[in-house]
């Protein structure tokens, strides 16, 4: 069976449908997307439902399920619409395909900590506080998901990294300009000396890279070892893959060209037998351009 | 103490003029070399309160200090502070010798296409937001291009040179398209695999045939590490020689570690990677151990002024620096020796032989002038 996971769409139907032009019409039945979070923006977009339905109604079309989590710019209660349109957020869906039976569970939003301060969003969440309400939901959801007939593979799907993996990177920021002002930045101590000491507390302030991920969510991951765990959100990490004794970490950020042309347009193709999993990143682009050509229409 | 330490203890007023009889500022050079208007503003606030005090002031400089800039030194501290210009001579170092043989050149004609097409979008981009600067009368941020993405500035453009929303943003795209340009290039000629094999490029046709063949600039430097590590010391008898690999970007400096681990027979002791990931503690003990044990190491240009790496018997450069001044700062914490340059032929070849070029003719008058023996 074919498992195509993106993230980070923001609503955009126009690359959704480009994707969904270059999958195999003939592998409807065999595959299952995931969507790991931010479908749509509910807080810039004044038509948010109508966006997250339109790229949900797109990729129905080109699947057998279509299994999301929201993310921080969705909705918490964001709903499916559709009957092969799944929500995961705080729950499990099992499924057997091509003769392979996947356990899939999932959690949504993300952690405040990961965002840039004054950063709009609609979904976060304070894992100090709430990290038992998370662990407890997750293993209600992975012993839901590992009921007889037992899955094959259980995959998690979150929108938030676990933290430590995939997940360096500068507190989010959707402002596009604010992310390409950063790589000038990356460019300064190059040009003038290093900055001045700051103080631990500047430090925490800052806009400097640092990990970003959940504690919370690693720490289960870490325990009750999924086989596979998809998480977007963090852009700049987008195509990291990461292998522990049992689990394939996938960072699959970001479908949407913004906010950083150079890392959007991405999505992962798993390919899943009984006996094992291969996996490959592309890139929903015209890759037979010559490169000057290349660079003017995507960059 | 630092110049940072030096200004915090006087706003905080820890100590006053009185307690001293006389001020030594080493390696004033990072004083003077203010060479545009920011690091010229770094330059107004180092120091500052030193102005003030009336004590003899001793000022330790290199060479290459221009005239000009000891006048405005002259000038901010006090026309009696007392400027010495270093004597190595007299410090017994006649023996600085550096050797710079012509680059080493890859043949590599998909990333020197890719250089090329990303600085000539580069440059055209850079001409269109000129022209767009024009047009608005604000040609005076052209040397400065990328404070036009403060968003301070952008509110004074809107206010006083009434320049309305869509024209900034029109602006702002142009040189975010120029930044990001620049910094691709940048990718491909310092072997940032890594971020590249993620990015959108990586599909391209021939970004993705260069991706699945062997880095060529890697290749060629394992070749001339093996060669380096089997000569003695050009410096010191009876020992074998060591190489200090300079680089740009923490990624590269990584690959170049991983790389040349899994390509030469080497001890963990024998090479050491040095970047700005390591705190200040770890970057003093790793250099220990290179100095102690180590046969190669690997760094990008982080290490403090004033810290000089004299067992190190060759410096080689992977990739041209963004100035000449820190290329002059690595070459000399080895204290005399061997410079070889890496460069793919055609596009990083003319930048770096011209950045060669320079630094031969900065070693040449640093002879003529002090008689130090500089062997080019």
């Amino acid at each position: 069976m074919e498992l195509i996971a993106i993230s980070d769409i923001y609503g955009d139907s126009k690359i959704v449908g480009e994707l969904a032009s270059r999958l195999d019409n003939k592998l409807c039945e065999d595959r299952i997307i995931i969507i790991a979070g931010d479908v749509a923006n509910k807080l810039s977009s004044a038509t948010y439902e109508k966006d997250a339905n339109e790229v949900f109604s797109i990729l129905r079309d080109h699947s057998a399920y279509v299994l999301f989590i929201p993310g921080d710019t969705d909705d918490k209660d964001l709903h499916g619409g559709f009957d092969n349109v799944i929500s995961l957020d705080r729950s499990s869906f099992s499924v057997e395909i091509g003769g392979v039976r996947l356990g899939f569970i999932g959690f949504g939003g993300a952690p405040r900590q990961s965002l840039r301060k004054n950063e709009r969003t609609s979904y976060v969440w304070d894992e100090g506080i709430i990290e038992q309400g998370i662990i407890v939901d997750l293993k209600i959801a992975l012993e839901k998901a590992s009921l007889p007939p037992a899955p094959d593979y259980i995959i998690l799907v979150t929108h938030s990294p676990p933290y430590g993996i995939a997940d360096y990177s500068t507190p989010i920021t959707m402002r596009e300009m604010l992310v390409v002002e950063e790589v000038s930045e990356e460019l300064l101590p190059l040009i003038s000396a290093p900055k001045e000491e700051k103080t631990s507390e500047a430090k925490r302030m800052s806009r400097s890279p640092r990990r970003l991920g959940s504690h919370v969510i690693k720490k289960f991951a870490d325990f009750y070892k999924p086989d596979i765990h998809l998480f977007g959100h963090v852009h700049k990490q987008g195509g990291k893959l990461q292998t522990n004794e049992a689990t394939q970490f996938l960072n699959i950020s970001h479908l949407s060209p913004v906010p950083y042309k150079l890392t959007g347009r991405k999505y992962l193709r798993l390919e899943i037998t009984r006996d094992r999993i291969s996996q490959s990143f592309d890139s929903v682009v015209s890759k037979d351009l010559s490169f000057a050509d290349f660079v003017e229409t995507y960059l | 103490m630092t110049v940072q330490s030096f200004r915090n203890y006087i706003r905080k007023e820890y100590f006053n003029e009185n307690e001293f009889d006389m001020v030594i500022v080493d390696e004033a050079a990072d004083i003077v070399l203010a060479r545009d208007f920011i690091e010229g503003f770094r330059m107004s606030t180092f120091l500052r309160g030193l102005e003030k005090w009336k004590l003899p002031k001793v000022f330790l400089l290199p060479f290459n200090v221009k005239q000009q800039k000891l006048v405005q030194m002259i000038r901010k501290f006090g026309k009696d502070s007392v400027l010495i210009r270093e004597d190595l001579k007299e410090a017994g170092l006649t023996e600085l010798r550096y050797d710079i043989p012509d680059p080493i050149l890859i043949d590599d004609s998909l990333v020197d296409n890719f250089a090329q097409v990303l600085d000539d979008h580069y440059r055209r981009t850079r001409v269109n937001v000129t022209r767009l600067l024009k047009k608005y009368g604000i040609e005076g941020y052209k040397e400065n291009l990328e404070t036009l993405l403060n968003p301070s500035v952008i509110e004074r453009l809107k206010t006083i040179y009434h320049v309305t929303p869509d024209e900034t943003e029109q602006i702002q795209t142009l040189i975010s398209k120029y930044i990001l340009m620049r910094h691709l290039e940048r990718w491909f000629l310092y072997s940032n695999r890594e971020e590249l094999t993620r990015s959108i490029l990586a599909s391209q046709i021939d970004v993705s045939k260069w991706l699945s063949c062997e880095d060529r600039k890697l290749e060629r430097l394992a070749q001339l590490v093996r060669q380096q590590l089997q000569r003695p010391s050009m410096k010191y008898a009876a020992r074998e020689s060591k190489i200090f690999i300079y680089t740009q970007y923490v990624a590269t400096a990584e690959l170049i570690g991983e790389y040349l681990s899994s390509q030469l027979s080497l001890k963990i002791r024998d090479l050491v990677v040095v970047t700005g990931k390591d705190d200040d503690e770890e970057q003093y003990n790793k250099l220990e151990s290179f100095k102690r044990t180590g046969r190669i190491l690997v760094a990008t240009p982080i290490f403090k002024a004033g810290t000089d790496i004299p067992e190190a018997d060759v410096v080689i450069v992977y990739n041209p620096p963004l100035s000449i001044e820190r290329l002059q700062q690595a070459i000399g914490r080895i204290r005399g020796g061997e410079v070889t340059f890496l460069a793919y032929k055609g596009f990083e070849q003319s930048l770096v032989s011209q950045l060669v070029d320079e630094l031969k003719r900065a070693l040449s008058r640093r002879t003529e002038q002090h008689g130090i023996d500089s062997h080019i």
